[in-house]
Order: structure tokens, then sequence, then C-alpha cells
């Protein structure tokens, strides 16, 4: 699953750790989801759509059309 | 992370590199010169040889820890469990070398009558305690713990702080055994398969459940991505525990092997988990 959530971040100037505090996960845990190596759980997904104030779709995409 | 941090722990990864390698090299060395000396008379059935390959897993298991420990980023519960695992393996280097003498002394052998290969491996057991002595204090985990820690979520600080306790109540009960309780043969009593007292049972079983119950909670605190690190950790140790169970039975039956040895078997099960956990979380 892609996403643009160092987009994102780096957008708003923030760390991994910085996003990481805001979830409450690990760094290692931004770190992995942002390289595509660890697919969010859907609450998980909401949260990080509800910190960017976006809806997931446009954060997350499958690669399908 | 900032570069500051990122410059502190390729310092740290840096002055590591080389006590690891002194330790990794002086266990290859024994485990090869071993090995060796089985082929040239192979020792089918002794007891010796799972007590032999149970203080070696351990040794493997505990530079594996290191060595995974020491890539990753220096936090203080990190700090504070690769101190606790650097001394657990000095102890066992030293103590190695510590058991071929008091074998040896009780036989009244001299050192200009020990075999060549035994003193190497003497010399290749005080190579691991001495690494693991250089490694402590290249780690210099005194100045370390008083630096700003990175920030953490509540969740992360949590998790961190249970892994740390879990860690340290293994890590006390197993230095507790080492230095404090003798079997009848000098040896401690957790590298063999020796009798001990109900009294001693009691206390091990009760040490142990307290670790299990604080790594539950640990996994039930933990975030979503460390859960499932821990799951593939599990998924491979049971791999390794369900194949290398019948495949040890079958082979002692065919008179290869000695008896299966539980200790073994969960050393062995326990390497796979930290593999599968550490390949998880890092890669």
């Amino acid at each position: 699953m892609n996403n643009r959530l160092k987009v994102l971040r780096a957008e708003r100037n923030w760390s991994q750790a910085d996003l990481a505090m805001r979830l409450d996960v690990s760094r290692q845990a931004v770190n992995a989801i942002e390289t595509g190596k660890h697919d969010p759980s859907l609450p998980l997904a909401f949260r990080i759509a509800r910190l960017f104030q976006m809806p997931i779709e446009e954060i997350f995409h499958d690669g399908q059309k | 992370m900032t570069a500051r941090s990122e410059d502190r722990n390729e310092d740290h990864r840096a002055q590591l590199l080389a006590p690891l390698l002194a330790m990794i090299v002086g266990f290859l060395a024994k485990l090869g010169f071993t090995v060796n000396s089985w082929l040239i008379a192979p020792p089918s059935r002794d007891p010796r040889v799972a007590q032999t390959l149970s203080v070696y897993a351990v040794n493997l298991l505990l530079i594996a820890a290191i060595w995974t420990l020491s890539r990753r980023t220096l936090t203080r519960p990190r700090v504070i469990a690769l101190s606790a695992l650097l001394v657990m393996l000095a102890l066992a280097g030293f103590g190695g070398a510590d058991a071929i003498a008091k074998v040896l002394a009780a036989s009244n052998l001299p050192w200009s009558a020990w075999t060549w290969q035994t003193k190497v491996i003497f010399g290749l057991n005080l190579l691991i305690g001495a690494g693991a002595v250089w490694g402590f204090l290249s780690l210099r985990p005194w100045q370390v713990l008083k630096r700003a820690e990175e920030q953490v979520s509540p969740a992360t600080l949590r998790t961190q702080r249970l892994f740390g306790l879990a860690g340290l109540v293994s890590i006390l009960a197993v230095v507790a055994l080492a230095i404090g309780v003798r079997g009848a043969d000098g040896n401690p009593v957790w590298s063999n398969n020796q009798n001990v007292s109900i009294g001693f049972a009691i206390v091990a079983i009760a040490v142990w459940l307290v670790a299990m119950a604080l790594s539950w909670w640990w996994y039930f605190s933990a975030d979503e991505h460390e859960r499932r690190a821990n799951d593939v950790g599990f998924l491979v140790g049971g791999g390794v525990s369900i194949a290398v169970t019948p495949v040890w039975w079958i082979l002692w039956r065919a008179g290869v092997l000695p008896a299966p040895d539980a200790m073994v078997i969960w050393y062995l099960t326990m390497i796979g988990v930290g593999i599968g956990w550490a390949w998880y979380r890092n890669r």
C-alpha cells in the first residue's frame, strides 16, 4: 500500500518522532508505515486521517485505479 | 531523528564494532574447535554434549541480542538492556574459562599438561569475556544515561518501561542463579540438567511467571507495529521449534545425537523469536 505520509509530515515540518507523539505510536511504526513496510490497521488509518484532516483515500492508495 | 542524535548513534555503533567482532570471532572459533574435537572423537549420547550445546546457545543468544540492540537508536532502556547483556556475556565468558580451569584442577593437571585445544578454548572464553567488558567500557552507559532522552509517545514510553522491567526481572534471576546457586558439580544450576531442590524450583517458576506476565502486559500495551513484530517473531520461533524437535528426536533414536534437551530447544526457539522480531521491527 502506497501513502503520502512522508510528504504530509514534511509539509508540516514534523519529524518522525513528532508524528509518532501525535499518533501515540513508536517512531519505528511511523517509519515502517511511511516506507510501506507496515500497513496500518483501520483504527490507526482513521487516526492519521483525522490528524491531517483529510479522507483516508487521499493519504493511502492501493495502486489500483 | 535529529542530525545530532543520528551522529550519536553512529559513534555508538562504531565504538561497539570492535568489541562485538572480538566476541563473535571468539564464539565462532570456540564453536569450531569444539565441533572439530567432536568429529575427531564423537561423543554420541554423552550428556556433556547437551550441556555444552546449551551453554553455546546462551552465548549465541546473548551475542545476537547485543548485536541487534547495538544497531538500534540509543535510548535509555536499550542502554540499560545492552549493559546488562554485556555483563551477562562477560560472566558467561569468564565463567566458561573458570569451569575449564576447575575441571582440570580437579584432575591435578598442570597448565603444561593441558592439550593445545583446551588451552585455545580456555583463551577464547577469556576473549569473549574480555570483549564483553571492552564493549561495556566503550558503551559508557554512565555517560549515555545522563544525556537528554528522545521524545517518545506515552504508549511507547509505557511499553519501553514494561519491556525493561520484564528484561530486568529475567536478567536479575539469571545472574542470581549464575552467581549464587551452584550444583553438586560446581556448575551453575541453569547450565545443565542436574537435580534441584523443590524450593529452588518454586522460586525459579515464580520469577518466570512474573516475567511472562510482564511480557504479556507489554504486548497488549504496545502499538500495532510492535505487536506485529512480536507475532512474526513467534511465527519464526514456532517454526524453529516444530522443525528442530522431531528432527533431533529421530536422530537420537538413530543413535546420532544425545537425547533431546528441552532447554536447548527452548534457547533455539527464543533465538528464532528474537531474529523474527528484530527483522520485522528494523527492516
